[in-house]
């Protein structure tokens, strides 16, 4: 240490330093509150597929699997409701092809019992091997492999661990409080959405305005067709014995237009067709609803996303094709 | 080695420790220095170290008192040998590949193959303190050095080594041959430095580079204000990636109880080109300056004369940075503006940036900020249509069906600009007011939390789309 001035002044001058590191490991046990409270998503990627895969891990005989278009499109409360049928979702936000393919082989293998149905919930980019979901979605591949020197560091700084979470709250906050939250305006619209529902028009303006103002995802990426995640995902349940049902839901017109505004040589309709010809296997169902919604600002919260109060009506559709033929509910009223 | 990398943050404290026990030793910081840059590749270690020391022995030979006569020749040769490694380094690419086309366009065969090289890392930067330390020499200005470890160190020192500032014989060397105890006024600065320089990077620049490269990457696919953000992006980007790695460079010589100098003041609250060119990256400025402008006659012998040496000042100091059209232009623009100036004071009698204060300053300021993103678009831009692909696309209006306009949601990108500009702006204004160390006069418990949050910040983004320091290609 410095000979030529005391350590007490030492300790004055460098105080605010050691105050500011204190600071910082009380944002890290906030952090890893955070997580145990289920306010962060995990960031430990063993840790986040085990949390995922719990809800099927006890048995559930309809395993409804994907991305945040499930968390839109099925009620996993309400299916119970309606079918005598134990349904429970597992949620991969972002995951690719691919990583939702690993995750739910897992789940099998770990599963006392056996579902009878597979539900994979998938639209146009998670066929994108070179789309920004495959960066996403590293988190989950990372949970099927050894640890890596960094993650291992990154275990011990809860901040860097629960980056991406923490990350995302922060844009989220940040938007909301720019535009307003979405989720909010999704609950005050029922009346409308149903209406527009029924009226089943198109909104042309507000598809143009999604076209150039919203996030689609793979901008400036190309489009790079993930066949192998087509085909792993069918081997997995076939290993498993467990029929496979693809749900390709409802999405607005503005992500195909945007899709072949960005690509005109790889069009959507001819890529859609090559994911239809992909699962046309034994043991494979499809239920293609993506254009069955008109494309307007009631039903869809964003190009891809539905209102979420349109749950209880999309899981009908859900309950209606997934009950076994003989159950089969007659045709029930919206209970919401 | 890169400053934000796991690899650093063992070294610095290890070589910090060791350089303590050994009661300060040259060779303990003379080694890490070449463990420093030959982590990145060993090979070049003999490149440093033969080019520095031959640059040491043509500098004990002019100045040599007993052979006056030799001393302009071995100046002469010395630069020659700089220049060539410089010029070989940085421009056998260009100059093989220039070959090879016209050669093609004559009617000759493509049979010729020249092998590809890669360009040392900061090989700009110690060829620019080898020059001008021999030219110092001759001069006289300094003396010439008694020791060549002293002189390695000099060259090698690691925190200035691959980016910077460009230090002077007669600031650095000094203090290496003394190596004073750093003292706790040093470690206070010092950590400061390296916290705001490691925020600077790793949450200001690297966030602001994921949108700027969106748009310098695909510049088509974007116009209107999404086009703009991007320049204004990489405006932000570039500064504070630069800014940073001066910042740790200070920030550990501190450590080692060595002073580096300062190579930006709050360059974009200049209110001329002018200006602007007095507060970026300075130890550049300062060097051409000293070793190009003012041999070439500086600003006498007339206006003309002036011009024309300010443009050829800028447009070497452009190809400095790299072989291609870009960097020239950028380097002429410069100039240009520069000249421009020059004329105004010329027939008006005032300087441009007169009016620093008040409404009038701020108007200068912004118009001053703009010109300056506008000759940044040269400088990012991978090549010449790219660059005026972006200028087009940033006067496009984009309400065509189709057209591309957003970067990510359209508000978001305005809101963190907003947000990271704002940041890097009231660091400027209070280091401007306050002086270098305005961190540190900080009440205690702002600054507390300012730190705490920096690191938090700083943990939460590293490894998110993380690049090397810009000026790590020069």
């Amino acid at each position: 240490m410095p000979s030529s001035t005391s350590s007490s002044d030492g300790v004055r001058r460098l105080a605010w330093l050691g105050g500011a590191v204190l600071v910082f490991l009380l944002l890290n046990a906030l952090a890893r509150f955070g997580e145990q409270q289920r306010w962060l998503r995990t960031g430990d990627p063993a840790k986040l597929v085990a949390q995922r895969i719990q809800s099927v891990r006890n048995g559930a005989d309809v395993w409804v699997c994907g991305n945040s278009l499930v968390e839109h499109s099925f009620d996993a409360e309400l299916a119970r409701t309606l079918d005598s049928q134990r349904y429970a979702t597992v949620i991969l936000g972002s995951a690719t092809l691919e990583a939702t393919a690993m995750v739910i082989g897992r789940a099998l293998d770990e599963s006392q019992t056996k579902p009878r149905n597979v539900v994979v919930v998938i639209s146009k980019d998670d066929f994108n091997r070179n789309g920004t979901r495959g960066e996403s979605s590293a988190q989950y591949l990372q949970a099927f492999q050894p640890p890596s020197l960094r993650t291992r560091i990154s275990s011990w700084i809860p901040i860097h661990e629960l980056r991406s979470s923490i990350q995302l709250r922060i844009r989220k906050t940040l938007t909301s409080l720019i535009k307003g939250d979405p989720r909010s305006e999704a609950k005050a619209l029922p009346p409308e959405a149903f209406a527009a529902l029924q009226s089943g028009k198109d909104d042309p303006v507000w598809i143009a305005k999604q076209i150039t103002e919203s996030y689609l995802a793979n901008q400036g990426r190309d489009f790079i067709f993930n066949d192998s995640g087509v085909s792993n995902l069918v081997a997995t349940c076939r290993k498993h014995a467990v029929p496979l049902t693809i749900v390709l839901p409802p999405v607005s017109k503005a992500v195909a237009e945007w899709h072949d505004t960005r690509f005109p040589n790889q069009r959507w309709e001819t890529l859609r067709k090559q994911v239809l010809t992909g699962f046309q296997q034994p043991g494979v169902r499809v239920l293609d609803w993506e254009s069955a919604l008109p494309s307007n600002p009631k039903v869809f919260v964003d190009p891809y996303h539905v209102h979420l109060t349109l749950r209880s009506h999309l899981t009908q559709w859900y309950v209606r094709e997934l009950t076994p033929a003989p159950s089969r509910p007659a045709a029930r009223e919206d209970k919401r | 080695m890169q400053f934000d990398s796991l690899a650093f943050a063992v070294f610095l404290p290890v070589l910090w420790v060791a350089y303590r026990l050994t009661n300060r030793n040259r060779w303990v910081l003379l080694a890490g220095s070449l463990l420093f840059y030959g982590w990145w590749d060993w090979r070049y270690l003999s490149l440093i170290v033969g080019s520095s020391t031959a640059a040491y022995f043509f500098g004990t030979a002019i100045g040599n008192p007993a052979t006056p006569s030799r001393r302009t020749p071995l100046l002469l040769l010395s630069v020659s040998l700089q220049m060539g490694l410089l010029i070989y380094f940085k421009y056998w690419n260009l100059l093989t590949e220039t070959f090879l086309h016209l050669r093609q366009a004559l009617g000759g065969g493509n049979d010729i193959q020249f092998a590809r090289v890669l360009l040392p890392v900061g090989i700009s930067f110690f060829t620019f303190q080898n020059l001008s330390y021999t030219v110092d020499v001759w001069r006289g200005s300094v003396r010439r050095s008694d020791s060549l470890i002293d002189y390695l160190l000099y060259i090698s020192f690691f925190p200035q080594l691959v980016a910077g500032p460009i230090e002077r014989y007669s600031d650095l060397h000094p203090q290496l041959v003394q190596r004073p105890l750093a003292t706790w006024k040093d470690y206070d600065q010092g950590f400061a430095l390296l916290i705001v320089g490691f925020f600077k990077k790793i949450v200001i620049a690297d966030t602001a580079s994921d949108f700027a490269d969106r748009v310098f990457n695909n510049p088509s696919s974007f116009s209107g204000p999404s086009a703009i953000f991007g320049v204004y992006f990489f405006a932000l980007q570039i500064y504070a990636d630069f800014s940073a790695y001066t910042d740790i460079a200070r920030g550990c010589g501190l450590l080692f109880g060595i002073r580096l100098i300062d190579n930006f003041q709050q360059p974009y609250l200049s209110t001329s080109i002018t200006e602007f060119w007095r507060r970026w990256h300075i130890s550049l400025s300062g060097w051409l300056r000293d070793y190009l402008y003012f041999p070439l006659g500086g600003n006498r012998g007339g206006l003309a004369r002036t011009i024309r040496n300010l443009c050829i000042t800028m447009v070497l100091g452009g190809i400095w940075h790299g072989a291609s059209w870009n960097f020239l232009i950028w380097g002429f623009a410069n100039g240009f503006m520069l000249s421009a100036e020059k004329l105004y004071h010329y027939f008006t009698g005032h300087r441009v940036e007169r009016a620093a204060i008040g409404l009038g300053g701020w108007v200068r300021r912004f118009v001053t900020l703009n010109l300056i993103c506008l000759t940044w678009v040269f400088f990012r831009a991978a090549d010449l249509p790219k660059a005026l692909v972006i200028l087009g696309q940033c006067v496009r209006i984009p309400l065509e069906k189709g057209e591309l306009l957003s970067l990510g949601k359209t508000l978001e990108p305005a809101a963190i600009l907003c947000l990271l500009g704002g940041l890097m702006m009231g660091h400027d204004l209070l280091k401007e007011r306050r002086g270098d160390g305005w961190f540190l006069s900080l009440p205690t418990g702002a600054r507390i939390l300012a730190a705490g949050l920096m690191i938090a910040f700083i943990a939460l983004n590293v490894g998110n789309n993380q690049n090397a320091f810009i000026y790590f290609q020069f």
